[in-house]
């Protein structure tokens, strides 16, 4: 698909609105090149951001003697994210690296607005000038790409154009016409997370499970090497059960309504794909223990150990989400911030640390979307909590860096 | 006549001279002692280096005396009402006093810089200890609670079987002895050992030192005395000489529940086994650098310390 495709109707005509904005953004980031300039870069994205997004100087300290950045920048169904590592130069084949910065913008591109869209191509080129002018990373070791959920929800909604349009506009913003805008396939995503983020003595035997805010997926390796993937995918995601639970909630807005209504929808549909793509897969038998990423996963995690703070992995157990579910809906306040603080055992961890990221969580999910992405992650649980055989449950936080690191590992060894 | 109205004259001029001189070297004088007044100190003490290392001993000398002081107070107290604990009472005792011994020698013979420079880091060290037992105080007094209401109940013969022993009678101390049944039915742990080894090319050597050690390896028994069992799990905490605790890597460590609240592992045991059947389990834990001293490991079943013992590196 061209650039006419995207601008110019099927009659020949452009589509103005569009290109007009696209046109305009380009000159207003032109603009702000040059600003930047005479100008701090973090400044710059303020304008340029009409997202959240949180930035902070470069303050960056090489951990490795001899190392290079990358950068690997993705357009996600939430938004885009940003993941910086620094990859030691004499440890390139084994893959050692550091995670330098993790950042994201919510743009919600899957909504497929032209405000959305906007939104989106600023943050796209915005996060591409930051890895390039505050972390002077070149073109070449930063990588971007847009995630399989975009692209699935661009074929399911027909908005192919949409997608193309955003790669389009973003290599015009940043002024390079043969960049490189890689459209991943879920399963290749499933397979880089999946290498990125589990370590190798459990690489296969462990199932990972990355619960997304428009559908869920994730694999195993059966087979004992990384090129193939059993892939797990499910079309519900923690933004999909929260919005197919206010579907029904007609006038009752009540939690007890919402949470009446959050049964009802996963003991529909949900179940049964959950059941089925379980049993397809062949997970049970072959894992022993079940890894769960994704947004929902790192908000259960901070809420339940906040402890652990510092730990990229929380071991968790079925019993455990399930008691915190429960208490989502019965006692919300006990996960604020200073409670959570005021009750920590543990005297030596960082209480102000703590109550920041608790704080987060709380910034991106409320009350119903906590209780509707742990109704989903219990869901999935129950599916491998035997009587006869316990799995181990894992909750990764840092999912995000997960597979981006291994695209990054990969793209070196090539 | 005239000639001599002159030279008298001369004379007085010379004289007037001569006086404004004297009152003005007497003024410069008493300026320039007001001066040096001013500038230096009311007195200069000289002191030999000696007398500077002694007072530096004097300072330490108290530090010392208060820091004894309130270990001895601790002791009394943590002594009266830990006497179950005494086995690592005595080793905690011990080490201390080595410390004293130290100190003492350091502080009275030739007392140098270097001398005094590592009294001085020995002191910290013993206030160091002195808080981690504050820390552990609490854990102590439970603990000899426990361990009081089990000598009672050791007594009647039916309470006995399921106290573990250990191998050595020593070290480690199994410490199967939870009042609470349903807690610890069933489990025994045996056979406990932390080994630190170096790694030689084609072979592992054990060590007692911090230095040469490249990992831990930890082993020990377990046998379900009741029916069999599927994943059951053993928690292990791990604690460094520092107090901190030890992780094998992010995806071992985590949380669990114990009778006295929430506690951080470092590493999870899980097993299956038949009744009666002894399994023999183990694992490892690599560090990039091992501290000298202390190393504590605690063994937990459903909450319950089931085992203990310590691991010395020099």
């Amino acid at each position: 698909m061209d650039v006419n495709h995207i601008f110019f109707t099927n009659s020949g005509l452009p589509e103005w609105p569009l290109f007009k904005t696209v046109f305009l953004r380009y000159l207003k980031v032109a603009k702000m090149f040059r600003f930047y300039k005479t100008t701090s870069l973090a400044s710059m994205l303020g304008l340029l951001f009409s997202g959240t997004t949180a930035f902070c100087q470069n303050s960056y300290v090489p951990q490795f003697k001899k190392s290079s950045l990358y950068a690997g920048i993705e357009v996600g169904s939430k938004g885009v994210k940003m993941t910086i590592l620094e990859v030691a130069k004499n440890e390139q084949t084994t893959g050692t690296f550091n995670t330098v910065k993790d950042t994201s913008v919510n743009t919600d591109f899957i909504s497929f607005t032209d405000k959305n869209f906007m939104n989106t191509v600023d943050a796209f080129a915005g996060l591409y000038v930051y890895a390039k002018k505050v972390y002077e990373i070149i073109p070449a070791n930063i990588f971007t790409v847009i995630s399989s959920g975009v692209v699935g929800q661009a074929e399911k909604d027909g908005k192919q154009s949409m997608v193309q349009a955003l790669a389009d506009s973003f290599r015009m913003l940043i002024k390079e016409p043969n960049r490189t805008v890689s459209l991943i396939d879920v399963t290749e995503e499933a397979r880089l997370s999946h290498l990125g983020i589990v370590p190798a003595n459990k690489r296969y035997v462990t199932f990972l499970i990355d619960i997304g805010s428009g559908n869920t997926k994730g694999g195993y390796f059966p087979n004992g090497n990384t090129k193939d993937l059993k892939l797990f995918q499910l079309s519900w995601g923690t933004k999909s059960v929260a919005n197919g639970t206010e579907k029904r909630m007609t006038d009752d807005n009540s939690l007890a309504n919402f949470k009446k209504q959050l049964y009802r929808v996963l003991e529909g549909t949900p179940d049964t794909e959950i059941t089925y793509a379980v049993n397809v897969s062949g997970a049970y038998n072959m894992s022993d223990n079940i890894a769960f990423s994704g947004g929902i996963a790192w908000s259960v995690a901070t809420l339940i150990h906040p402890e652990m703070i510092d730990n990229p992995v929380v071991p968790v157990t079925y019993d455990e989400v399930e008691k915190f579910s429960q208490r989502l809906y019965e006692n919300y306040p006990a996960y604020n911030a200073a409670v959570i603080v005021s009750k920590l055992e543990d005297k030596s961890v960082n209480a102000t640390a703590i109550a920041t990221e608790v704080k987060r969580v709380q910034k991106v999910f409320d009350q119903k979307s906590l209780m509707a992405g742990t109704g989903l992650l219990l869901k999935i649980m129950r599916q491998f909590e035997g009587v006869y055989e316990k799995k181990q449950f894992y909750l990764v936080k840092n999912g995000q860096v997960g597979w981006i690191s291994a695209y990054v590992d990969q793209n070196i060894r090539q | 006549m005239k000639d001599s109205k002159i030279s008298l004259l001369v004379l007085a001029s010379l004289a007037m001279l001569l006086l404004a001189f004297v009152v003005l070297f007497v003024w410069g004088f008493s300026f320039y002692k007001q001066s040096i007044k001013q500038t230096m100190p009311a007195t200069i003490v000289v002191k030999d280096s000696s007398s500077i290392t002694s007072d530096i001993r004097d300072s330490l000398q108290k530090v010392y005396t208060s820091a004894i002081n309130q270990l001895y107070a601790q002791l009394d107290s943590t002594q009266i009402n830990s006497n179950a604990v005494a086995a690592d009472m005595d080793q905690k005792l011990k080490e201390f006093y080595g410390l004293r011994d130290e100190i003492n020698v350091l502080l009275q013979k030739n007392p140098s810089t270097t001398n005094l420079a590592s009294a001085k880091i020995k002191i910290s060290e013993l206030q160091q200890r002195l808080d981690e037992w504050r820390n552990r105080y609490a854990d102590v007094s439970a603990e000899n609670k426990r361990l009081s209401e089990l000598l009672k109940k050791m007594a009647d013969p039916k309470a006995n079987e399921g106290l573990n022993t250990s191998p050595d009678g020593s070290n480690p101390v199994i410490v199967n002895t939870e009042i609470s049944k349903t807690a610890v039915d069933g489990i025994t742990v045996t056979d406990m050992q932390v080994k630190a080894v170096m790694q030689l090319e084609d072979k592992e050597k054990e060590t007692i030192e911090a230095l040469q050690t490249d990992l831990l390896r930890i082993s020990l028994n377990v046998r379900t005395n009741q029916s069999s069992s599927i994943g059951e799990e053993l928690f292990v905490v791990l604690l460094q000489p520092d107090g901190k605790l030890m992780k094998q890597s992010d995806w071992e460590t985590g949380i669990f529940q114990t009778k006295q609240g929430r506690k951080m592992y470092s590493y999870k045991l899980r097993f299956d086994t038949e009744a009666g059947q002894t399994k023999k389990m183990g694992f490892s834990m690599p560090a990039i650098r091992y501290q000298k001293g202390n190393y504590s490991m605690q063994v937990y079943h459903n909450g319950v310390l089931v085992a203990k013992m310590n691991k010395k590196l020099s």
